[in-house]
């Protein structure tokens, strides 16, 4: 049995149920659950959830409130996804697989691979790029080293001993150390899984183009009838979340056919968001992550900073030598 | 046949010696060259200096743009940005060598590396990552550092000769002519970071995780020495294959490595006489002579003058850059 996993804040609950709802439809017989990285009390009255939760409630997370104090909402529900993840791990021994999802994915295949192709691996891991950049557009390999080549928005674990050490060694980092600080080596929960097929066995790789697209690869991926897509993210499409938020590379406009799916897809947040509620989901402030979040600097404005800064260097650097 | 290759400059000719003498006595039916980032007729070696083994210059090699890349690189960014084109001349010129290992300098090679000649026959690349097993303490090398430079060490990698490793050696070839920079900040670490990409790129690359490979500073939180019969073991179960002296001076013999405050000697008893060792065959082959002799391709620090003007010509656009980035 796999179960399924999302975390997510109150705002982003539209969006888990819509993953539910895919989820559902493609694994009738797993089961989902939700983890609520939030303030329980601030769901709106009347709101009833389809699937088990785990709230903050049933985690031992030391520090909350100084990890509250120092993240941005994005690095804080990093800094507590492993908790959430190993207390799901623990309390479901009957599950084979456990999956975690990111709120933003929406599945359009079952994950049949997991018991045939995958059935010997430990921790699965999907790659945001799969084939060499050979444009000059942002992000850059440059900056995905920065956060991270094995994108944290997908993670799936076979139950086995390494599995439970990886959880044992993610869980132990990633609270204290989810920064988005490149110049550290820190980039929240993702960067760590770089180092995972050094320290753990059955660390593999997914190549398989149709999992995992998302707004940083749709220019490699093509999807065929041979290669369908899989699942996929809509991180930084239908939200303002993730890292590629100041991409200039993919314009889905380019991509009709997934900007169609993308269409259907945030039909059925929007549908999640008001469910009869007085108040829209969507517009729970997040409870925890009092850092600010500064968006990152796009379009003219992102190209005129990096002239500059070439400006500056050569100014900084340039050979004038000395009047005699 | 197998070749094996190192880079350095002559003043490093001691450390790339030892290693081909630890390779010719371990692995004597190896080729062994040593890529010379250097040029011999300015140096004027006397005889008594010149290395047993074949010295292929930097300026052999047919690469496009190398006085673009000397004009952007210090010398340790330059040594290590050349390593995919000696691969790819390698593989152009030498067709006899089906497989292709690169060894930093200071290294020594104990044992046949049968097990290394097996994986490539089956895999295209072989690399070995710094750290496998989690290292539980914040010293230097931590695990923050070997995200911020690489999670594999390239002072070693072997490739087999095939189609697969060698679309790897162009697009590796290709991000080093312009980014072999150490940067941190911006996901720049010389040759080594990019590497990171190459199991999720290229198909057949195995991460080799033998204790007895690439035995370092950055490992020895997982590596345990001993010698039984003449023959260095590792956590009593392996065979010790290469060792790799990084950041070891002779003339420091009381650290491990200028690049670690994890271990001393004395915590350490186990590594004592690897160094000894070390250090015995670098003097014996000449160290002490090699080491005064200064690169070519080093450029004379450049000394910036005018610095009020470039403060306050950049002063506008650095103020222009922050309203820009803040609205």
């Amino acid at each position: 049995m796999i179960t399924f996993l999302s975390v997510c804040t109150i705002r982003q609950l539209p969006q888990a149920l819509a993953l539910g709802e895919s989820l559902q439809r493609h694994h009738p017989t797993d089961s989902f659950v939700i983890g609520l990285c939030d303030d329980i009390s601030q769901l709106p009255t009347g709101f009833q959830l389809p699937f088990p939760l785990i709230s903050m409630n049933d985690l031992v997370i030391p520090d909350l409130e100084q990890l509250s104090q120092q993240y941005t909402p994005a690095e804080f529900e990093a800094a507590c996804k492993p908790f959430f993840i190993s207390h799901l791990y623990q309390s479901q021994p009957q599950s084979d697989w456990l999956v975690y999802l990111d709120p933003s994915v929406y599945l359009y295949q079952p994950l049949t691979d997991l018991y045939t192709r995958y059935s010997d691996a430990a921790l699965l891991l999907t790659p945001h790029l799969l084939k060499p950049l050979t444009d000059q557009a942002f992000p850059d390999e440059k900056y995905l080293q920065n956060i991270g080549l094995y994108s944290s928005g997908f993670i799936a674990l076979k139950r086995s001993d390494e599995a439970a050490r990886f959880l044992g060694w993610w869980g132990q980092r990633v609270p204290e150390r989810a920064f988005a600080r490149p110049c550290e080596g820190m980039y929240t929960d993702q960067i760590w899984l770089a180092l995972t097929p050094g320290l753990f066995d059955g660390v593999t790789i997914v190549k398989n183009p149709g999992w995992h697209l998302g707004l940083w690869n749709l220019h490699e991926r093509l999807i065929t009838e041979e290669t369908p897509a899989v699942f996929f993210n809509y991180k930084g499409l239908a939200d303002q979340e993730g890292y590629f938020q100041a991409q200039d590379r993919v314009r889905i406009s380019s991509y009709p056919s997934i900007k169609k799916r993308l269409q259907a897809y945030q039909d059925r947040v929007r549908h999640f968001d008001k469910a009869g509620l007085a108040n829209p989901l969507s517009a729970v402030v997040p409870a925890y992550g009092r850092q600010p979040f500064k968006p990152p600097v796009k379009g003219w404005r992102r190209k005129a900073v990096a002239t500059l800064r070439q400006t500056v260097q050569f100014i900084e650097t340039v050979d004038v030598p000395r009047k005699m | 046949m197998t070749l094996a290759f190192t880079i350095c400059s002559i003043n490093y000719l001691a450390q790339a010696r030892t290693l081909g003498d630890s390779l010719r006595q371990t692995n004597p039916d190896w080729q062994y060259v040593i890529g010379l980032v250097d040029k011999l007729d300015q140096a004027n070696l006397p005889a008594s200096l010149l290395p047993d083994y074949p010295m292929l210059e930097i300026d052999q090699i047919e690469i496009e743009d190398f006085a673009g890349m000397c004009d952007r690189y210090d010398i340790t960014e330059l040594n290590t940005a050349v390593k995919p084109f000696y691969i790819d001349y390698f593989f152009k010129h030498n067709p006899e060598a089906t497989e292709v290992i690169y060894f930093d300098p200071d290294i020594i090679v104990f044992q046949p590396l049968t097990r290394l000649k097996q994986h490539l026959g089956e895999y295209n690349l072989v690399v070995t990552p710094h750290i496998c097993q989690p290292i539980n303490d914040w010293l230097i090398p931590n695990e923050l550092n070997h995200l911020n430079t690489g999670t594999f060490n390239l002072g070693f990698i072997g490739l087999q000769k095939t189609e697969e490793s060698n679309r790897f050696v162009q697009w590796w070839k290709k991000r080093l002519v312009n980014e072999c920079r150490i940067d941190l900040c911006n996901g720049l670490f010389v040759d080594q970071h990019w590497v990171n990409f190459a199991p999720i790129y290229y198909d057949k690359v195995w991460i080799e995780k033998h204790p007895g490979y690439n035995a370092a500073y950055w490992n020895l939180h997982e590596r345990h020495f001993s010698e039984q019969n003449g023959v260095w073991r590792v956590n009593e179960t392996a065979d010790l294959q290469f060792f790799h002296y990084s950041g070891y001076g002779i003339h420091k013999p009381k650290e491990i490595s200028k690049y670690q405050n994890r271990f001393t000697f004395e915590q350490r008893p186990d590594v004592v006489a690897l160094f000894d060792l070390y250090r015995q065959r670098l003097l014996d082959n000449q160290n002490e002579t090699y080491r005064n002799y200064p690169c070519f391709y080093i450029k004379p620090p450049k000394t910036l003058y005018y610095q009020s003007i470039r403060k306050s010509l950049k002063s506008p656009i650095n103020t222009l850059i922050s309203a820009l980035e803040n609205r």
